[in-house]
């Protein structure tokens, strides 16, 4: 492989493989201090370390042999040589330069990572840039100005991050002192075992053994767990390069800060965010900060900041990409999505900014103006979407028109671990992800015989007032049922995936559990159905179902499609099917409330409340509730719930410790990220179909109702909007 | 005809083999490619896919796919309880399990004395076997984990084709 100095080849290649590691380790520090170097030219420390890099490469390199890479390094070194001399001053085309060669060096080390050589072929020739290395040495580098590096265009593309795999990112840098303590587990591990080998479950010791393997295990997953972390400072490292060349190619200025760097992840999580953050980083750049002169018209400072921010935040990571911008115009967003035919014009009224901002995420869209080089191209918000969710995370996107954009990652800490259920079908157990799972429903026996309704072949039942299609697990799956399942009872999890609901008919359920999710052979995932499997609690292995995958293969299709023709997007869908859900809304919840309007006069006024907004109804003790700005708060799984008291009931019950307050649990309609209030009521009456009245003029507090000829009033904040209103009786 | 088809074995180098039963018939296979035997072990089936698939079995923390020789040579599902083999394919980092009906010991043979398949084997067990050995209890059949490994099965499509029929391939 190599030109053979040392007669022992082996060692060669183990010296080579080092090299590489290192010089990949040291061109990466060597390119942020040269994006730093540019920011202070003046720093000596900074020159030193780019210069110890440059000339441990050619060192190395004249020892091993690799011609190519010694005189490049070679005459680096000289130009740097002059940079410290101060014969020569920092200029952005320098750094430019510099970083050009940063890139060849690159270009070498992967050549011979790949191929064991540094590259014979004629395009392999490095004589463009040791000239311009040359000329900059020289001083007149100034009077020819340097092309920046467009990123996508350069084929040598190290800037570029997707696909990035190099040495680097196969090996792991660990803590000596973490790997000595994995390796003192490891011997307790064995000595534990060794008198497990010897005693015998009887022996009295056995106990005190099993724990003590207990303990040791759970600290070596403990240890392991803590040597996959690393710093997201790692991540961050590659993106002052990155904005350099993204803002000098726009023509922009822009500055990147981190916070947070120290913020560690799992490594594989950490490649999982790498594509997307990259992407986010490049369109705030490209489209967020806008041009100097327009900045400084808008009186900010001409140079844009862009922020970095990662933190931990209950159980998950955030990163937020936070710019100082123009901040995404919504209308331009609108605009562009009814001339994209994402929504109509009438749907658009009726979009909160909230869901707008949202629309950016889906695939074919783009709000630059132009196409450029760098981004625009109207593939990117949707792909950076895809991604994250495949690690289980999630995007949010926040913008204040004219003050920037904030666009916010969320991954979780760990790939691995989901909350599932897990369910028997004809003896055999599979897992469900909790995310799926809406409600569960219990069919008696007695019941068992009426529940299901047929039509044609199909099956359905009866929840509420909605009729939910059935799909039977054992008979998706292809099993025989066991003969010693007992015909009568199942149960029923109602399940929901992109926006399809059905039932899935399940002999038993069994106690939710947080399942580690293993990988199936390729051989077995193309089966299609499944999407993992798992070591439950009693050491069996259950398959990980695909929720999805049950919905395509029993043929569930989102209702609305039927009407629609081949090829409507997928926002058109939505806006059917939010119609169809409006419809069903009819069934209410009539509770007692305080007069509407008139506040502590009159008799309690009857209320209603669309019946699929309520999430519980709880019966609590006054004593819960607390108090903060003026405001009643409840504390509520985990969450600080806003309780809304219209109708004066707490002031109304004193400071009676004892008194109890019923409190329904409901979730805000138009927020899809499931905002909850909890509404004060008297009492809960009825659960009853009614029928939504046009708003007489003058009346504002409020949706009325007709429930039971008798009229009701909707809150406010759960009134279905005027404008669907009238689409529904359109429909009618 | 005396031929050895593992060049990795060289010609006069004895072989260790361990011995492994299916209905009446042994094989052998390659002890280096065996990395242990789970006896007594309960695979978990997996629906929807081909009858060789025995199921998955928890090895080692990982989930290990599982084949069943009694189906990959037609027999019928046994209800006793056999023992997976974890073979490891190290060309493809590929580690799967194969359920035979019991576990011999390991048989020491040269190299050189392997017979290849007759040719009026049927294509199914060519695609499986490497060839026999001859010994005195009577020929042993040697199987290589390479033509085992569960993606070259569904590869081949020489396997369950009725079971091919309802697992509905949705492309």
């Amino acid at each position: 492989m190599v030109p053979g100095r040392m007669p022992d080849k082996g060692m060669v290649e183990d010296l080579t493989k080092e090299f590489l590691a290192e010089s990949q380790e040291g061109l990466e520090r060597m390119e942020l201090c040269l994006t730093e170097l540019e920011r202070r030219p003046g720093d000596g420390e900074l020159l030193s370390e780019i210069f110890r890099t440059v000339h441990t490469i050619k060192g190395t390199t004249s020892f091993l042999g690799f011609s190519r890479l010694q005189t490049l390094a070679h005459t680096g070194e000289g130009l740097l040589a002059a940079l410290r001399d101060g014969k020569i001053a920092v200029t952005p085309e320098l750094i430019t330069g510099l970083l050009n060669l940063l890139d060849g060096l690159r270009k070498v080390l992967r050549l011979i990572e790949t191929t064991g050589t540094e590259g014979e072929r004629s395009s392999d020739d490095d004589g463009e840039l040791i000239a311009l290395l040359v000329e900059l040495n020289s001083g007149r580098g100034r009077l020819a100005p340097v092309k920046p590096p467009v990123p996508g265009t350069r084929d040598a593309g190290p800037a570029d991050p997707p696909g990035d795999q190099t040495n680097k990112d196969r090996t792991l840098r660990i803590d000596v002192e973490v790997l000595n303590r994995m390796m003192n587990l490891v011997g307790e591990l064995v000595l534990t075992r060794n008198q497990i080998l010897q005693s015998t479950p009887q022996a009295g010791n056995f106990p005190e053994l099993a724990r003590r393997l207990n303990n040791v295990t759970s600290e070596l997953r403990e240890s392991v767990r803590q040597a996959r972390m690393q710093s997201i400072g790692h991540l961050f490292g590659k993106f002052p390069r990155m904005v350099r060349d993204l803002a000098r190619t726009c023509e922009k200025k822009v500055r990147i800060e981190f916070e947070g760097q120290e913020t560690r992840l799992d490594k594989s999580l950490l490649e999982a965010i790498r594509d997307p953050l990259a992407h986010a980083v490049r369109n705030s750049v490209d489209h967020g900060i806008e041009p100097p002169a327009q900045r400084l018209l808008a009186g900010k400072p001409a140079e844009g900041v862009i922020r970095l921010r990662a933190f931990h935040q209950s159980g998950s990571v955030v990163i937020e990409v936070i710019d100082d911008g123009d901040g995404i115009s919504t209308e331009r967003v609108l605009a562009k999505a009814i001339e994209r035919g994402l929504v109509t014009a009438g749907q658009a009224a009726t979009l909160t900014e909230h869901e707008v901002l949202q629309m950016i995420f889906v695939a074919g869209f783009s709000t630059a103006r132009e196409v450029t080089s760098v981004s625009g191209r109207g593939v990117g918000m949707d792909v950076v979407r895809a991604n994250v969710d495949k690690v289980g995370g999630s995007v949010e996107l926040e913008s204040r028109a004219g003050a920037g954009t904030t666009m916010r990652l969320r991954v979780p800490l760990t790939l691995a671990i989901v909350p599932a259920l897990v369910v028997q079908s004809a003896g055999q157990s599979f897992v469900l992800p909790q995310s799926a799972v809406i409600e569960l429903v219990y069919v008696s026996p007695r019941d068992a015989a009426t529940a299901i309704e047929r039509m044609g072949s199909s099956e359905l039942y009866r929840l509420r007032e909605e009729l939910l299609p059935l799909v039977r697990l054992n008979r998706i799956l292809r099993i025989e049922p066991s003969p010693a399942a007992q015909p009568g009872e199942f149960y029923i999890a109602v399940l929901e995936s992109e926006g399809i609901r059905f039932g899935l008919i399940v002999d038993h359920l069994k106690a939710p559990e947080e399942i580690v999710v293993k990988p199936l052979s390729r051989a077995l995932s193309e089966i299609g159905m499944f999407s993992g499997a798992t070591v439950l609690g009693n050491a069996s292995l259950a398959l990980i179902l695909d929720v999805a995958a049950i919905c395509a293969r029993a043929g569930l299709r989102p209702l609305a499609k039927n009407a629609n023709p081949p090829g409507a997007d997928p926002a058109q869908l939505r806006g059917q099917a939010t119609a169809a859900r409006v419809e069903l809304e009819r069934s209410m919840l009539i509770y007692e409330g305080g007069p509407v309007g008139m506040k502590g006069t009159g008799k309690p006024a009857q209320m209603a409340m669309p019946l699929r907004s309520v999430e519980r109804i709880e019966r609590i003790p006054l004593s819960r509730i607390e108090y903060a700005g003026g405001r009643a708060l409840l504390q509520y799984g985990g969450e600080l719930l806003p309780l809304e008291d219209d109708g004066a009931i707490l002031p109304g019950l004193g400071a009676a410790g004892d008194a109890m307050v019923t409190v329904m649990i409901c979730l805000l309609p138009g927020t899809p990220a499931e905002r909850r209030v909890g509404m004060v009521v008297r009492r809960v009456l009825d659960v009853s179909s009614g029928t939504l009245l046009a708003v007489p003029e003058g009346l504002r507090e409020g949706q009325l109702a007709m429930v039971n000829s008798r009229v009701a009033t909707i809150h406010r904040d759960f009134a279905v909007q005027t404008s669907e209103l009238a689409a529904l009786q359109e429909v009618a | 005809m005396k031929t050895d088809r593992n060049p990795e074995t060289g010609a006069d180098h004895p072989v260790s083999l361990c011995s492994l039963r299916a209905g009446s018939q042994w094989f052998g296979i390659d002890t280096r490619q065996v990395r242990e035997v789970l006896r007594a072990a309960a695979a978990q089936p997996v629906p929807l896919a081909p009858d060789y698939f025995a199921g998955v079995v928890p090895y080692r923390g990982e989930v290990l796919t599982t084949v069943s020789l009694r189906a990959l040579l037609g027999l019928e599902r046994s209800d006793k309880a056999g023992c997976v083999l974890v073979l490891d394919d190290e060309d493809n980092h590929e580690q799967f399990g194969l359920l035979v009906d019991g576990v011999g010991g390991v048989a020491t043979i040269p190299g050189d004395s392997l017979e290849s398949n007759p040719p009026t084997l049927d294509a199914r067990n060519a695609a499986l076997f490497d060839g026999a050995y001859r010994m005195q209890s009577g020929l042993m059949v040697r199987l290589n984990p390479q033509r085992l490994r569960p993606s070259r099965l569904a590869e081949s499509g020489l396997f369950g084709p009725e079971s091919r029929e309802n697992a509905g391939h949705p492309q």
